[in-house]
């Protein structure tokens, strides 16, 4: 079992933490969620699917409950930036943070298997239990925000 | 859009966690699912009992307070058109404002459920509609405990009032879940609860309206079974 979790931590720890952060914007946040959600991975690992594309669709939906979960207990997002990320980013890292701070927490997500993972919408509307349309809108409305938001830059 | 694209691209990427940070938090899992495995028999146990009594119950579909409905891509919708017939000003509540249920209450001049497995009296008002200087939607959601050890304190609990009956609440089925009707005994009401076809994992949510007021719990399988939302359900309350 422990080899098993081994290696889809591995394969995957990098990329769930991303998302989570994508969502949170709060590296400290983020690594308490990952945490948690690798150990629902290690107490379910028996019953979950073997194919390693669907254990990472089982920890990205995971990942996303927990995260809002998290953030209903501290309701307002602190956006602590852990120092040693925070030292290594550009002022364009900073920016593109400063744009997704504005962000309403609902389009973080498909912004980020969207464009970042690059799952089609109807994966992501299956992920995220939502209509293709909500998806869409949800995607479309957030373009139009940070397009807004880089012109006023 | 291409050069912000790039931008997140290149943001995402910087974000990663250190060597050290990925065997730190690998072991902490290791160290605390070890603690948890020893309890793994009692927890099977557990689930069989739930599946013999969700098994149990029987789906009575009576529409009271709720209509479901087949929406444009054959899914269902629940829709819930509690409505409260009182006038609020618009400037009687803050969005984003924390009040006590007294507090609530006497605003309101309502009386809201109280739930046993729920010691905590905090609320947000987090979403707010007005209308000609009139309240015609609120939602609140309890505020749960930080850093608490207590399961119940992952119960997310959040309750909707509308003035207004245009302002009706509509809860929708994605394709891969499930619907139930469940009485809560407690209440003499009818709660509607969705839930993912996953045995393991997803949502898990009930609503249900209780004198023009809806109320919802909201679950994820993978903390809490059927059986454990029933009694959080029959544990709501009157108080005198």
């Amino acid at each position: 079992m422990e080899t098993q979790f081994n290696k889809i931590y591995e394969m995957y720890n990098q990329d769930i933490y991303r998302l989570i952060y994508s969502y949170t914007l709060d590296c400290a946040e983020s690594k308490d969620i990952l945490q948690e959600t690798f150990l629902k991975y290690y107490k379910n690992i028996n019953k979950l699917p073997t194919t390693s594309e669907d254990i990472k669709k089982w920890l990205i939906k995971v990942s996303i409950n927990t995260s809002k979960d998290h953030l209903r207990k501290i309701i307002k997002c602190r956006f602590i930036f852990d120092n040693e990320i925070y030292k290594s980013m550009d002022s364009s890292d900073l920016e593109v943070i400063d744009i997704l701070k504005k962000l309403n927490k609902k389009y973080r997500i498909p912004i980020f298997l969207y464009y970042y993972e690059g799952y089609k919408i109807q994966e992501i509307a299956t992920l995220l239990h939502l209509k293709e349309s909500a998806v869409k809108m949800r995607i479309s409305r957030a373009r139009k925000i940070i397009k807004e938001e880089m012109e006023l830059i | 859009m291409k050069k912000i694209q790039e931008k997140y691209h290149n943001l995402m990427e910087n974000i990663k966690l250190s060597e050290g940070e990925t065997n730190s938090i690998k072991q902490n899992i290791l160290n605390q699912s070890n603690k948890h495995y020893v309890f793994k028999p009692a927890f099977a146990s557990l689930i069989i009992l739930t599946i013999i009594f969700t098994l149990g119950i029987t789906v009575n579909a009576l529409v009271k307070h709720y209509n479901i409905k087949t929406n444009e891509e054959y899914k269902k919708d629940v829709v819930f058109n509690g409505v409260i017939d009182k006038k609020y000003d618009s400037g009687l509540f803050e969005k984003n404002k924390r009040y006590t249920i007294e507090e609530l209450e006497e605003k309101l001049e309502l009386k809201i459920l109280r739930n046993k497995k729920i010691d905590n009296d905090l609320f947000e008002l987090y979403n707010l509609s007005n209308k000609e200087n009139q309240i015609t939607k609120m939602n609140f959601w309890l505020i749960n405990k930080e850093n608490s050890t207590n399961k119940n304190d992952k119960i997310n609990y959040s309750f909707e009032i509308n003035t207004d009956l245009k302002e009706g609440s509509r809860f929708a089925m994605s394709g891969d879940s499930q619907l139930e009707i469940y009485k809560i005994k407690t209440l003499d009401t009818e709660a509607v609860i969705i839930e993912s076809k996953n045995e393991t994992y997803g949502p898990l949510l009930a609503n249900f309206e209780y004198d023009g007021i809806i109320y919802s719990i909201e679950l994820d399988k993978i903390d809490f079974s059927k059986k454990e939302l029933y009694n959080i359900l029959n544990s709501f309350f009157i108080e005198k």
